[in-house]
């Protein structure tokens, strides 16, 4: 037999990302149950009363991004929190993790809940220290790529000249559309350098892995010189040819100064001639989120959240964005798209930190 | 030691890259063995590298996302748990295949059970062709489709798995648990009975 190209390259995937990743987790509370679970029959029926008293305990009680364990001293690290350093400083977790953010470092969290623990560097490196075996997936996002965690210590430094991630124990995972084939694993010793593009777009992406135990300046250089970040982080109006980050950090600048409209107006500004991309995905998630918290425009942040969706990334907060996007048709008077979006988002998380709303929302 | 790879770049070969993503990449067989060690990254890097084909089975046969879901999720519980059973761990694509195909067929079973209070709303290759797929192709998928819903199961389930999903014919021998003598048979046969109802299906 001569072969042919098998016909599923012409058909949607079977099943998404996000399912993919959802049917993971019920893998792995089943696996949870099972090694819990008495072999001994006599044993079952105290197991089963003990089981659902737990049911109980965890149906009863109160489940938010406070519950899920990341604490900050006495600041919860709810989504939306920024942590900024202008001095280097140490956040111990609850769970045992820990990040250290070196001087001027700037980061913030846009997820936490009892499944994953997400957050953006904006700029400057973090040293995570992720405590092995730990109940949540960390997924660090950066305008050049995704990091995703299991269990490990590494750092994440986003600096003029791009993104460098070095990892001392464990693995992570790093994509995006600038690292080669999309993914790379880097494993404990090893680093990768991803370049910012230039402004004009044209610089040459390029890989560079080693061992960390060299000294950084024996990581290959880029043959490509790479242009600096723009001087100017005052002036308001983008342009195409602006560093995304860029806008980003104005965008945050703007907020920390009291003035989120004219932050979203930069953010809106961007977008409308953005490429598809995972920056363009975080750019159009905060302009929601703006608009949702600080400016009372449904309207706008529900067609931001469909932005995000449409854009299918970064992946980490398309749950968010979709429960968000719902809750702002239902407020912007968009009833049934808010019913839609809610049947989405229980299709597509049925066990997702909205679920409860998401319920009430989708109506009968 | 220093490794460089520069990629996207139009004087730089493209097989500099795959040198990179290869010499990260580890095998089914290591996995496997880490796995079998209850190494919990082992068994999520096994299942990132397979699921996504195990879902096209489960979803090809069954038309059905949701009940594709569940399998999905069944197959991977049953092979964690069975992993120590795996004779060959560099063949662990096609024993996935042996344990979906299996929970397929007992979906069947229960769909016939059930018939009688509900019908199953299976949905055909041209519903959930790609956004870019031409309407002449579409076309064709759909005579397809109808030609595979008159196949019966023995015929059907190895034509799929071969021409649809596109596993190897050792690999539809190990997931339909028969000989590669007897998947040749039954292709060749498939192809004759696909062949009556459309020319568009193209022969091997």
């Amino acid at each position: 037999m001569t072969d042919r190209a098998p016909i599923d390259r012409e058909l949607e995937p079977a099943l998404d990302e996000a399912e993919l990743a959802q049917v993971w987790r019920r893998v792995r509370e089943a696996q949870a149950d099972a090694r819990v679970a008495p072999r001994r029959w006599r044993y079952a029926v105290a197991t089963a009363a003990a089981v659902a008293a737990l049911a109980v305990l965890i149906v009863a009680w109160p489940r938010g991004p406070h519950s899920a364990g990341a604490l900050a001293g006495d600041r919860p690290l709810t989504p939306g929190v920024h942590l900024d350093a202008p001095t280097p400083r140490t956040i111990d977790l609850a769970d045992g993790s820990a990040l250290a953010l070196a001087a001027d470092a700037q980061l913030e969290v846009l997820a936490n809940d009892g499944d994953k623990f997400v957050t953006a560097v904006r700029r400057g490196k973090v040293d995570f220290d992720v405590k092995p075996g730990g109940p949540r997936r960390w997924i660090i996002e950066t305008d050049l790529a995704t990091v995703e965690v299991v269990g490990t210590a590494f750092a994440v430094e986003r600096g003029i000249e791009g993104l460098a991630v070095t990892v001392a124990r464990g693995v992570v995972l790093v994509r995006g559309e600038r690292v080669p084939g999309r993914v790379v694993r880097l494993t404990a010793g090893q680093h990768v350098e991803v370049p910012a593009p230039t402004i004009a777009a044209v610089a040459t992406p390029v890989l560079a892995v080693t061992p960390s135990g060299a000294a950084s300046a024996s990581v290959t250089p880029s043959p490509t010189p790479v242009a600096p970040a723009p001087p100017d982080r005052v002036a308001l109006a983008p342009t195409p040819r602006r560093a995304p980050i860029d806008i980003i950090a104005r965008a945050d600048e703007l907020v920390a100064a009291g003035q989120p409209g004219r932050a979203a107006d930069a953010l809106a500004a961007y977008l409308t001639d953005a490429p598809r991309d995972a920056t363009t995905g975080l750019a159009a998630f905060l302009l929601g989120r703006l608009a949702q918290d600080r400016l009372g425009q449904p309207g706008r942040a529900a067609d931001a959240f469909a932005r995000v969706r449409d854009l299918g990334t970064p992946r980490a907060i398309q749950e968010e964005a979709l429960g968000r996007q719902a809750r702002a048709l239902a407020r912007a008077g968009r009833l049934d798209d808010a019913h839609a979006a809610a049947r989405a988002y229980l299709a597509q998380y049925p066990r997702g930190p909205h679920a409860g709303e998401m319920s009430t929302l989708a109506g009968p | 030691m220093t490794v460089a790879v520069t990629a996207l770049r139009p004087d730089v070969p493209a097989r500099r890259v795959l040198d990179a993503t290869a010499a990260v990449a580890v095998a089914d067989a290591e996995l496997v063995a880490r796995a079998r060690t209850r190494d919990a990254w082992a068994e999520e890097m096994i299942y990132r590298r397979h699921a996504p084909l195990v879902a096209s089975t489960a979803r090809r046969l069954l038309r059905d996302p949701v009940e594709a879901a569940d399998v999905v999720q069944e197959t991977f519980l049953i092979a964690f748990q069975k992993l120590g059973a795996l004779a060959d761990p560099a063949a662990l694509r096609g024993w996935l295949a042996r344990i979906a195909v299996s929970r397929v067929h007992r979906r069947w079973r229960w769909r016939r059970v059930r018939f009688w209070s509900a019908m199953v709303d299976e949905e055909s290759l041209a519903e959930v062709a790609d956004a870019g797929v031409s309407p002449e192709r579409r076309t064709e998928l759909a005579l397809i489709d109808g030609a595979l819903r008159a196949l019966p199961l023995k015929l059907r389930v190895p034509w799929v798995l071969r021409h649809v999903v596109g596993y190897s014919l050792d690999e539809v021998a190990t997931a339909c648990d028969c000989s590669l003598a007897s998947v040749k048979r039954y292709l060749g046969r498939a192809e004759a009975e696909l062949a009556v109802h459309t020319a568009e299906v193209p022969r091997d």
